[in-house]
């Protein structure tokens, strides 16, 4: 299991929706060391308090003792898949504000339409530009934030 | 020695038929037996002849089958149904594939033989029968198992077995993602080195396999019309198992629409391309009942 939390890079708060939280916590689930690497630093960069881990049954752990605002989850992964990391999280109450974002080389129709249907918020296609990846992530975190 | 028998060789749908007699038109299955070991891969509508086999080679005997499972799309489990030895209480069946996307391997199983589909349900298989969704890695006896995902609208796993000496690849059902990706990004950045990347997996997954059985469903012209569908045209096959090395290579998962005169052209291109790759690779077709031993 990969634990730590980053260092923050940037000092100014950045900006982000209306009762977003300031220090807002993000788990990568990722078992492409470099891949996840590269998000984490974009995170990080943006002010982020960012958690990785490298397969499904950690992220499940992990994101139960980190609680985090923001899931960014891949599908195809050792021990747990994404698809049932998200059906869990999904069945959690504890995630009901937790965004989770779908990051995969997968592109194909059924495998987005079933995320949808187990309850991700979203589903990018890799590879992905930083800024558009971030730019989903705020709107859907803002959406959790603020339902009722 | 390994030997490998293939049982159905056709893609997609059973396609029986005067026009597909040389080629065979039952669904995905390939036997392979080394030293005592016999594992299937697939169950497509050729496991039931395969299975009418087993039962005159050992009448008596007990038999452990190893099943493994590509992914659950019909045309790899539609035979099981028909698959006697799993019907006879002496016999043992472990069956490995992946997990579904929200079903379990086991329920996905159970929903085919369900009665609205199948008059006999799964229990109803004598056989004592272990489901495995395959997370890791493993070694049954002297060989190794492992597995690898492909890109293909499915969980859809490939397959190599090792015996210490000879190495065979199952890799059926698999679309390259520079096929599938390019289409998706605009990027002009190093990012659009990630599908290539992706494919160099895969080539390190079959890197030096004595045999591939690897499916190649659609000539390069008939793939600019059905890509994204989830397999391979004949280049992207042979690119890959030129690049990795590959001994000999098994054209496999025939489409429905060709018949066997069009599957004798595909073996043709294969070659030639493995000639202007600089490739060493022999090629075959698979074939119903053509069997392929590696010394």
């Amino acid at each position: 299991m990969i634990r730590y939390q980053s260092r923050r890079l940037s000092r100014e708060p950045p900006f982000f929706g209306t009762g977003i939280d300031l220090n807002p916590k993000v788990l990568i689930v990722d078992d492409e060391d470099f891949f996840r690497r590269i998000v984490a630093m974009g995170f990080e960069r943006e002010g982020f308090t960012v958690c990785q881990a490298d397969n499904g049954e950690d992220a499940v752990k992990m994101a139960g003792t980190e609680l985090p605002n923001l899931i960014l989850l891949d599908l195809v992964m050792p021990k747990l898949l994404g698809f049932e990391v998200c059906q869990m999280l999904r069945n959690d109450k504890r995630f009901a504000k937790t965004a989770i974002i779908i990051m995969s080389a997968k592109s194909y129709k059924p495998d987005i339409d079933k995320a949808a249907e187990l309850g991700a918020d979203d589903y990018v296609v890799k590879p992905f530009e930083f800024h558009d990846l971030l730019k989903t992530a705020r709107h859907h975190m803002d959406k959790r934030t603020n339902a009722s | 020695m390994m030997k490998v028998r293939f049982w159905g060789t056709r893609g997609s749908i059973a396609t029986p038929g005067l026009s597909t007699m040389r080629y065979g038109g039952n669904t995905s299955c390939v036997e392979l037996r080394c030293g005592d070991h016999i594992f299937i891969f697939d169950a497509g509508t050729g496991i039931r002849d395969l299975g009418n086999h087993l039962l005159k080679e050992f009448p008596s005997q007990p038999l452990t089958l190893h099943v493994f499972i590509s992914h659950t799309h019909w045309d790899h489990i539609q035979g099981f149904p028909f698959f006697l030895p799993a019907y006879q209480p002496k016999n043992t069946l472990h069956l490995y594939g992946p997990p579904g996307r929200d079903k379990s391997f086991d329920k996905i199983l159970k929903i085919q033989m369900d009665s609205d589909y199948f008059p006999v349900e799964l229990g109803a298989m004598n056989a004592k029968l272990h489901v495995h969704e395959l997370r890791e890695d493993f070694t049954i006896g002297p060989l190794e198992v492992k597995h690898f995902y492909l890109n293909h609208p499915a969980l859809c796993l490939s397959y190599r077995v090792n015996d210490g000496k000879r190495s065979f690849v199952y890799a059926t059902d698999n679309e390259p993602y520079q096929g599938t990706l390019f289409r998706h990004t605009q990027l002009a950045t190093a990012a659009t080195d990630f599908p290539t990347y992706l494919d160099e997996k895969f080539v390190d997954f079959m890197s030096g396999a004595d045999l591939l059985v690897g499916e190649a469903q659609y000539t390069n012209e008939e793939y600019e019309e059905k890509r994204g569908w989830g397999h391979s045209p004949l280049e992207s096959l042979v690119r890959f198992a030129v690049q990795a090395n590959v001994k000999n290579l098994a054209l496999f998962h025939h489409d429905p629409l060709h018949d066997d005169d069009f599957v004798d052209g595909m073996i043709r291109d294969a070659k030639n391309l493995i000639t202007h790759f600089k490739g060493t690779t022999e090629c075959v077709g698979a074939k119903e009942g053509l069997e392929i031993v590696i010394p």
